[in-house]
């Protein structure tokens, strides 16, 4: 658990204490659903917030009551240490934290422009997840996925690995051909490259197309001549979360919902489809801006007994390929 | 059977082939009545078939005349009452792409258009009819593994033959080493997004080329698609063009463009394996047309059940849930509350 220095609420008298910090509680892999969510949601709910708390700070100025007595309220002085109260990683003991508050001088100057201007507005900004979304989210995210990889599946290129089998595993050669047809199509690279280091076991990465895949082929990837773990990058942090590592200018994105086809080979084994893509080779279009949201009705909502809630979503998005050159689906078997 | 647990029904007049239903949610049971052998009395002809959440594919419990009158009796489809087996009712989920089980093959001819013998029973996720589309594997023919073929030209359990035509044959026949698979019941089943793509069987040398595809393609007149001719295909000119379509049938279709004097397509032969395959994407459509504004956004998979028949034999069919040509039949489903194995 990190803890959180609520500095901003040292300020709330100031009139810049709208800002409240809520704390993300699932997974980063989501954070991309809450955002949306929180884009179509949040701000009536934080908009109402904001005159609430602006009504308290004008209440607490005039009764005295307000957070800002804790602080020096000299103009441009940067004197005043905060003793503040902070739960500390186990949640059992709090522990006294000194804390530089150099937000001071962001709240003196704020309260003269307050003086000149008797009023402010901030943009109240969070981020706030819901823990019932969790799982909605993940039914979100599979949905959105299997529309992708549905639609791009049906409509790219297929070139098929070469030996034995057809297709049979994935080689270097393979990734070769791949890369030189998204370069011949002037298909821009996704993602930068990343420098060499001295570190020990690394090697710099290139600028790379994606290649997304199942989970499935991975042991495949492994043994493959010139492939780089992600921990072998010189910065692995920059690696995404499903990242397995690249050969040459494809970066492997994997998933257990990655896209496969049963007893599609010449020996009758499962064909993968590894859909390799450049730079916006497909887009995802919001229908008339609507995009897709979380409904949560909390059970305050069904009666005094509170006994049922609602949680689910709305999807109003379309995956779509915006050039189908730069799109190529490498199908390969396992080993 | 609770007949409130009615979630949807309705009524057709059977043309003597398969009839696909389509529901609006899944069922648990499914009731069909053929009102002109009920009618009739003919001695064997089913008159009633249920099936029940449980039930293999294909399987149904009928009611049947047991004589030239209206006596009534009842038995199951797979035991048949006089002496054959008949089709019953299969329950279908478009989006299931599984395909069914693999199915020995006895021989394959080295023709444009390979004629297969089968040597084991038909899946059990269907069996193959007139426009079915199958997929080839292990045989010696190896330029055509892996690959789906719609078929036609059917002898029940015996035979079929790929329906649409070949640049070039196989190069050689198809052992007794091989096998086939069901993959869909028909092109409605096998497609569920647009766009389709297909790979390609072959293309004349004529003015306009005229593109066949190994799976009937449902393409319609004014989509744009891009043509993809590897190197081993040989008409390498027509690479990566993109081509308007005109349909001629549901195999074939025209690109308007002028392949005359373009080499001349090749599809390659089993020592030409591995390769990749020419191929067709959809790509957009001319913009006095639109068909992909839908296609391409909606899911077209659906949730239904087939009522089978026989469109040969005469005698199968009259026992059969998809009954005989003009037959007029009607059928209700419904969900139970639950449907366990207790």
């Amino acid at each position: 658990m990190n803890v959180t220095y609520n500095i901003f609420s040292n300020i709330n008298g100031s009139g810049i204490g709208l800002m409240e910090t809520f704390r993300l509680s699932i997974s980063s892999i989501y954070k991309s659903c809450i955002v949306k969510f929180h884009k179509l949601v949040t701000n009536w709910f934080f908009i109402f917030k904001k005159w609430i708390n602006t009504w308290k700070q004008f209440t607490e100025c005039f009764t005295g009551n307000s957070p800002k007595k804790l602080i020096l309220f000299s103009p441009f002085a940067l004197n005043s240490i905060c003793k503040r109260d902070t739960a500390s990683e186990s949640l059992q003991q709090p522990f006294k934290n000194w804390c530089f508050c150099i937000i001071k001088l962001k709240a003196n100057f704020v309260s003269i422009i307050r003086s000149i201007f008797g009023f402010i507005f901030v943009n109240a900004q969070a981020a706030f997840g819901i823990n019932e979304s969790s799982k909605i989210g993940i039914i979100y995210l599979f949905n959105f996925i299997h529309s992708i990889k549905n639609v791009v599946l049906h409509a790219v290129k297929s070139i098929k690995v070469t030996e034995m089998d057809n297709p049979t595993e994935i080689t270097g050669s393979d990734v070769d051909v791949v890369t030189r047809t998204l370069l011949n199509n002037d298909a821009y690279t996704i993602m930068d490259n990343i420098e060499g280091e001295d570190k020990y076991g690394t090697a710099p990465v290139r600028d790379a197309y994606f290649a997304l895949s199942s989970t499935q082929i991975t042991g495949n990837l492994n043994n493959i001549k010139g492939f780089l773990q992600k921990n072998q990058y010189p910065a692995p942090m920059n690696a995404l979360r499903s990242e397995w590592g690249a050969i040459g200018s494809l970066r492997f994105l994997v998933s257990s919902i990655g896209s496969l086809t049963e007893h599609s080979s010449n020996l009758d084994q499962t064909v993968y489809n590894n859909i390799c893509v450049g730079m916006e080779a497909y887009a995802c279009i919001e229908q008339d801006g609507y995009s897709a949201s979380f409904i949560y009705r909390p059970p305050i909502y069904d009666g005094p007994l509170a006994l049922n809630i609602s949680v689910g979503y709305k999807f109003a998005e379309v995956p779509r390929i915006t050039n189908d050159l730069w799109v190529i689906n490498l199908r390969s078997t396992l080993a | 059977m609770a007949s409130n647990t009615i979630t949807q029904q309705g009524f057709f007049t059977s043309k003597g082939t398969d009839k696909f239903i389509k529901l609006r949610s899944d069922v648990d049971w499914v009731k069909v009545y053929n009102v002109t052998n009920i009618e009739a009395s003919t001695q064997w002809a089913g008159t009633t078939w249920t099936w029940f959440r449980g039930m293999a594919n294909d399987e149904a419990i009928t009611e049947f005349h047991s004589a030239a009158s209206q006596i009534a009796s009842q038995a199951t489809v797979s035991t048949g009452y006089n002496g054959v087996a008949y089709h019953g009712i299969t329950l279908i989920d478009s989006s299931v792409k599984t395909p069914g089980a693999a199915v020995s093959l006895a021989s394959g001819t080295d023709t444009t258009q390979p004629l297969y013998s089968t040597s084991g029973a038909p899946g059990t996720l269907g069996r193959v009819v007139a426009g079915s589309i199958v997929r080839i594997q292990n045989t010696t023919q190896t330029n055509l593994n892996g690959l789906d073929f719609s078929v036609d030209t059917i002898t029940p359990d015996t035979s079929f033959r790929l329906a649409n035509t070949l640049a070039t044959a196989p190069g050689v026949i198809a052992g007794a080493l091989g096998s086939y698979r069901f993959v869909a019941p028909n092109i409605e089943v096998y497609d569920m997004f647009m766009p389709k793509k297909r790979v390609i069987a072959k293309i004349t040398a004529a003015s306009p080329g005229v593109v066949t595809t190994l799976v009937d393609h449902s393409y319609q007149t004014g989509q744009k698609v891009r043509i993809h001719v590897p190197a081993g295909s040989e008409m390498i000119e027509l690479d990566g063009q993109l081509v308007t379509v005109t349909r001629v049938d549901a195999a074939t279709f025209s690109i308007g463009i002028d392949t005359s004097a373009y080499t001349a397509f090749v599809f390659p032969i089993y020592t030409d394996t591995p390769f990749t395959a020419a191929s067709v994407i959809p790509v957009g459509e001319d913009t006095s047309y639109n068909y992909l504004a839908d296609g391409a956004l909606e899911n077209t998979a659906f949730l239904g059940f087939i009522l089978q028949t026989d469109p040969v034999t005469a005698a199968i069919a009259l026992g059969s849930a998809g009954g005989t040509a003009d037959d007029i039949m009607i059928w209700e489903a419904g969900k139970s509350f639950s449907a366990t194995a207790e």
